[in-house]
């Protein structure tokens, strides 16, 4: 007879290593067995806890929230939340496990539990608990104390005798005693299967990953793995002969699973942060007076548009209890603004709002509030920014606010936020790392121990892949196609495409932060972060999502780095302060560059894409630069929104709607939907939405496995249009234009579309200090330091080699050209910076190779980096022979020092080195060749049939081409084609190659030079060239030394010397 | 599967210690273990006083092995361990 069971310990992948199903696996798998309900207990971690819950639930599963602690000592606890009491306490020690602990190794005190116990059910543990273990060990007595001890913590009611039976060899004695135990001292027992998986096919899976954590073949880690494949999810019928004699355990898996009433997904108990403000003010007026104080300011006196918008902006806060958020953020920009001026980029006397030390992005940047508060740089009321999209009237979704900083003002600023809130308020938002195809690789590679060169060779060739085609990815390389029948393969094979996109740990998301009126850990567990000072907590932003809580983004924008760098040695070696919020934004010089397309480095519009569209859609004024930004988006691209828009705009198509209840809507963008605001703008204006299910729509269409949601959505939409006099026809097609590619919100697109102008006005008045700014925030945007170069030098800035003498650590003005800093070379980093430069300061300039090595005592690799990389031209000679002079003078650190004595008489005779082996080295070392760019060494050798960038230009609409370079960018969007970019020392090529032919080269694409043989395309004023043929250096020379004609078509045979 | 350890032995190799013999099971009908033939005897199962599962293991190589282990306790009182190879059906004493 079976009484029904419950699975109360169950792993999921979440448990990083020690679970290999995904949640939504055991959810189906419990759904199928009949579970009433399932408790999801972690290893340490509540990561997916909420997420689990709400799936849960939509399945019509109760979610039990738990975890699997390690306590100090290393053995587990079994912790179940009863109780909001006891998911508090949960959180607070699994935060106090990593905070008080090692952050990689989490343990708690089991004293924390006589605070922290309340609310909690315990079970105790699986094998590796402490009082099986003592049970196992025959050690009674000490379990029994330990048993009582549990008891005293948690309440007599609250601990069960778990009893996990996996069919392991000791099981069945282990848990005889743990029986006789639980009788001895009253205590009720409860049945576990102690999953780590769904199915037990997917035990492979799980002992790969056990063996990826331990750092062992699978065949080394037999001590680590568990014995057999019984630990997946068992029905009650498998369940209960394994417990003849103790019936009671499962009974008291279903009264355990109906006491835990606590449900994540409702009783968390966040709230909106308030905040502190002074007698006789509430929250709303605080932050009015600091608005109206602002205006005053801005604009002389609070006109009536600003207190009109402000009246409006004050009631949808008080509506939705905003302001004391809105407070914080006041609070949190002030201490930036604070930290702005300790680092010296800006005074005290300026007022915040006037020179804000961050910029914000986003749908907040539509407040006017946040103009005034100092959150952001854009004066809605001058664009005419809608509130709807960020606050509107009926707000479902919490809105987010982001904000942009210089790097060292985001690094500064998250510490202080910490300090001044404490890590119980304020942690970061956490990310979850996931297993991408070459960890795959990898991972597996070593487990099933293959040969580590072709497991590192086929990882690197499948960077961009997909695991889960794996199979597909081999068989498409030729070195790795004969791989895929191997019998040493097969098994990486089957487990590579369920370990894809698996999550391996948790780190920091890129800046989000919450901060929380109510103990942050209380609600979720917080843990220390990699770098010291910060705490994570363990939800992604999606959870923090979910959860409804006010998220704060501090983000680093390297861009901002680059302008403040620009603007600090403008005003220095001008002697004046610039403001770029008061430069020329009608500049019509500008414009002209930008549609010229000569953007490399300049904020937003510097891609290959942006580069093609730059010229079509010649950008004059501030909307337009918000247009630019925002129509290179995958939403726009998914329903060809740029071609439209830029017609439309060039007025050779008609601007023409799908229904005129649209034109509200899209007026202002010719008809076509370029912003997200604009998705939700459609559906108020043609079928009635309110702006808060207009945006939960535009939601819906981002979310993974939406097909339901999506027709849900569609049928309200096309009924309510109906009732406007939409046809379902018509109402198809608008809906139609809905997806789920990403679009800026047009309050974002202009905050952009600002940033990239004045970029854009810096590298074109003042390009010296644009590129200074530019490769000191590297690495950043969308080009490498190559590509900068010969843009720099191409307008007349000359890139000087790195200097002992002269560099600082980073690059710097020297007359009119660029002296790249020691920190460009690779294996010089901060430390080693500081000391070249901190013994010059010091001791003086460095007379000789072997002064700079006794005085500095580098090590071996850096000198020879430093070397490669010119920086120690001035003590003359060949780069071989001061490579040769290191190598005599070296004396490893520990032995003695470099001694400065004479090395001529060891010096031998070495062949100088070539131009070419000089910047192949300095390539290598720094990403940059100084003096030139190597494609000029080869353009002798290639002879004139190649045609060079510069006279791209010149070429008829489909003529047959020849050219050369280096592959600096690959692009691959939604769309068929295939982006690469060519570098050939005089400019950049854009190639476009469709899927076959990319497919037929792709292993040629991935080598430094390529040869390509295409036919060139002219469209709107852009150049491209449709590629037919790529070769390598190696091709080209190999056929120069044979020299063979073959036979084929013309157009073949024109390529054919080149590449066969 | 396990490696016919007989075999082993005709070619003069060490044969180990406590390597798996083949050995005849009388099988209830739940499939667990009743009886045991040692040497020209059959001997009763009075009770099974442990059964663990060992494996899916080696999967990744061609040794895969399986195992259903059995501990008996014969009728004379004396404990006896076999295993039931799950990929064969096959059963072995774990004994010399």
């Amino acid at each position: 007879m079976t009484t029904g069971y419950v699975e109360l310990h169950c792993h999921s992948a979440y448990s990083f290593q020690e679970g290999a199903s995904w949640p939504h696996e055991l959810l189906l798998r419990a759904k199928e067995l009949g579970y009433p309900a399932l408790a999801l207990t972690d290893h340490d971690n509540l990561a997916i806890a909420l997420d689990f819950a709400h799936s849960a639930k939509s399945m019509g599963i109760r979610p039990i929230t738990g975890a699997e602690v390690t306590l100090q000592g290393g053995h587990h606890l079994t912790l179940l939340a009863e109780t909001a009491k006891g998911y508090a306490n949960l959180c607070k020690l699994l935060s106090y496990a990593h905070v008080k602990g090692d952050r990689r190794a989490p343990a708690i005190d089991p004293d924390w539990f006589g605070e922290h116990g309340e609310g909690l059910i315990v079970l105790t543990g699986c094998a590796h608990g402490l009082v099986p273990s003592l049970a196992a060990q025959g050690r009674m007595r000490q379990a029994a104390a330990t048993l009582r001890q549990y008891l005293d913590w948690f309440g007599s009611g609250s601990v069960f005798v778990e009893l996990s039976q996996n069919l392991a060899e000791q099981d069945r004695s282990r848990n005889r005693r743990l029986h006789g135990l639980a009788r001895e001292l009253g205590v009720p027992i409860v049945a576990t299967n102690n999953v780590h998986y769904h199915v037990p096919e997917r035990h492979r899976l799980h002992d790969a990953l056990v063996a990826v954590k331990s750092l062992k073949s699978l065949s080394e880690s037999h001590r680590e793995r568990r014995a057999n494949n019984e630990f997946y999810l068992k029905s009650a019928e498998q369940m209960t002969p394994l417990f003849t004699g103790a019936e009671d355990a499962l009974a008291n898996t279903l009264r355990i699973a109906e006491r835990c009433t606590f449900d994540l997904t409702a009783d968390m108990g966040y709230q909106f942060p308030s905040y502190p403000v002074p007698d006789g003010y509430t929250e709303l007026s605080c932050l009015r007076r600091v608005c109206d104080e602002a205006a005053v300011r801005k604009y002389g006196r609070i006109t009536r548009q600003v207190q009109e918008r402000l009246d409006e902006e004050f009631r949808r806060m008080g509506k939705h209890g905003l302001a004391g958020f809105f407070l914080l953020y006041y609070e949190i920009i002030q201490l930036a603004r604070q930290v702005m001026i300790d680092l010296g980029h800006g005074d005290a006397e300026t007022p915040l709002e006037a020179n804000p030390p961050g910029r914000g992005r986003g749908s907040s940047v539509a407040m006017l509030t946040g103009y005034l508060t100092g959150i952001s740089h854009i004066d809605p009321l001058t664009y005419d920014l809608g509130l709807d999209r960020f606050l509107p009237e009926d707000m479902g979704a919490v809105p987010d606010i982001d904000l942009d900083f210089p790097r060292d003002i985001r690094e500064e600023l998250i510490k202080r936020v910490h300090h001044r809130f404490g890590w119980e308020h304020a942690a970061l938002v956490g990310a979850i790392t996931t297993y991408q195809a070459h960890g795959v690789v990898r991972a597996l590679g070593k487990a099933l121990a293959l040969p580590p060169d072709l497991v590192d060779r086929l990882a690197k060739r499948i960077d961009q892949g997909d695991a889960r085609h794996l199979r597909q990815e081999m068989e498409g390389l030729p070195e790795f196609k004969h791989l895929v029948d191997a019998p040493d393969w097969r098994a990486m094979l089957e487990l590579a495409p369920q370990m894809a996109d698996l999550p391996r740990g948790i780190q920091q998301h890129s800046g989000g932060m919450v901060i929380s009126t109510r103990v942050l850990t209380e609600m979720v567990p917080v843990m220390p972060g990699a770098i010291e000072g910060r705490y994570v907590m363990q939800w992604d932003k999606d959870a923090v999502d979910q959860a409804g809580m006010l998220k704060i983004d501090f983000l680093a924008l390297g861009t901002l780095s680059q302008m403040q760098e620009a603007v600090h040695l403008i005003e220095q070696r001008s002697g004046k302060a610039l403001d770029l919020s008061r430069i020329n934004f009608e500049d019509e010089s500008v414009y002209d560059m930008l549609a010229d397309s000569d953007t490399i480095g300049v904020f937003q519009v510097e891609s290959a894409a942006q580069m093609q569209t730059l010229p079509r859609l010649r950008p004059r004024n501030l909307m337009d630069m918000a247009y630019e930004v925002a129509c290179v988006r995958p939403g726009v691209g998914a329903i060809d929104g740029v071609t439209h828009f830029i017609h439309r705009r060039n007025e050779t198509e008609l601007v023409t709607y799908d229904h005129p209840l649209e034109k509200p809507a899209l007026e202002r963008t010719l008809g076509v939907i370029l912003y997200q605001d604009q998705v939700m703008e459609v559906a108020i204006h043609v079928a009635g939405f309110t702006a808060r299910e207009g945006d939960q729509m535009r939601r819906a269409f981002a979310k993974k496995n939406n097909e339901g949601l999506i027709r849900h959505w569609w049928e309200r939409f096309r009924d309510q249009a109906a009732a406007r006099g939409v046809t379902e026809e018509t109402a198809r097609k608008i809906f139609g234009k809905f997806n789920g590619g990403y679009q800026f919100p047009e309050a974002h697109a202009v905050a952009f579309g600002v940033t990239a102008f004045q970029m854009a006005w810096l590298k074109k008045y003042h390009p010296l200090e644009f590129f200074v700014g530019l490769l000191n925030a590297q690495p950043m945007g969308f080009w490498g330091e190559d590509v900068i170069r010969g843009d720099g030098g191409r307008r007349g800035i000359g890139l000087l080699h790195p200097h002992v003498n002269r560099s600082e650590a980073k690059a710097i003005i020297e007359g009119d050209a660029i002296r790249l800093g020691l920190l460009s070379v690779k294996n010089i980093g901060e430390e080693t910076a500081k000391i070249i430069l901190g013994e010059r300061q010091h001791g003086g300039p460095y007379a000789s190779l072997a002064g700079l090595m006794a005085r500095t005592k580098l090590r071996r690799e850096e000198l020879d980096s430093l070397a490669a990389a010119g920086a120690l031209d001035c003590f003359g000679g060949d780069r071989r022979a001061v490579l040769w002079e290191i190598g005599l003078r070296y004396r490893p650190l520990g032995g003695q020092g470099a001694l400065s004595l004479p090395s001529e008489q060891d010096t031998a005779t070495l062949p100088q080195q070539t131009r070419w082996e000089r910047m192949s080295d300095e390539y290598r070392m720094m990403g940059v060749t100084p003096d030139g760019h190597l494609m000029e060494e080869l353009r002798e050798e290639l002879g004139p049939r190649f045609t060079t960038s510069s006279q791209l230009s010149a070429l008829d609409e489909g003529a047959f081409v020849l050219v050369a370079g280096m592959v600096v960018r690959l692009q691959h969007p939604a769309a068929n084609a295939f982006f690469v970019t060519l570098d050939d020392g005089e400019g950049l090529i854009p190639l476009i190659l469709w899927p076959a032919v990319y497919e037929q080269y792709r292993g040629k694409l991935r080598e430094t030079f390529v040869l390509v043989a295409g036919r060139v395309s002219r469209k709107e004023g852009t150049v491209n060239i449709i590629v037919e043929h790529v070769g390598t250096l190696a091709d080209f020379r190999a056929k120069q030394r044979t020299r063979t004609e073959g036979p084929g078509t013309e157009r073949f045979q024109q390529a054919r010397p080149y590449f066969r | 599967m396990v490696t016919d350890s007989r075999a082993a032995s005709s070619d003069g190799a060490v044969r180990p210690v406590d390597a798996p013999a083949p050995v005849k099971v009388r099988e209830g009908s739940n499939g667990k273990p009743q009886a045991v033939r040692i040497g020209r005897r059959w001997h009763k199962a009075v009770s099974i006083t442990n059964r663990w599962h060992l494996g899916p293991d080696e999967w990744w190589t061609e040794h895969q092995l399986d195992r259903l282990y059995f501990t008996l306790r014969l009728e004379e009182g004396r404990p006896f361990t076999v295993f039931q190879d799950l990929l064969t059906s096959q059963w072995y004493s774990q004994r010399a």
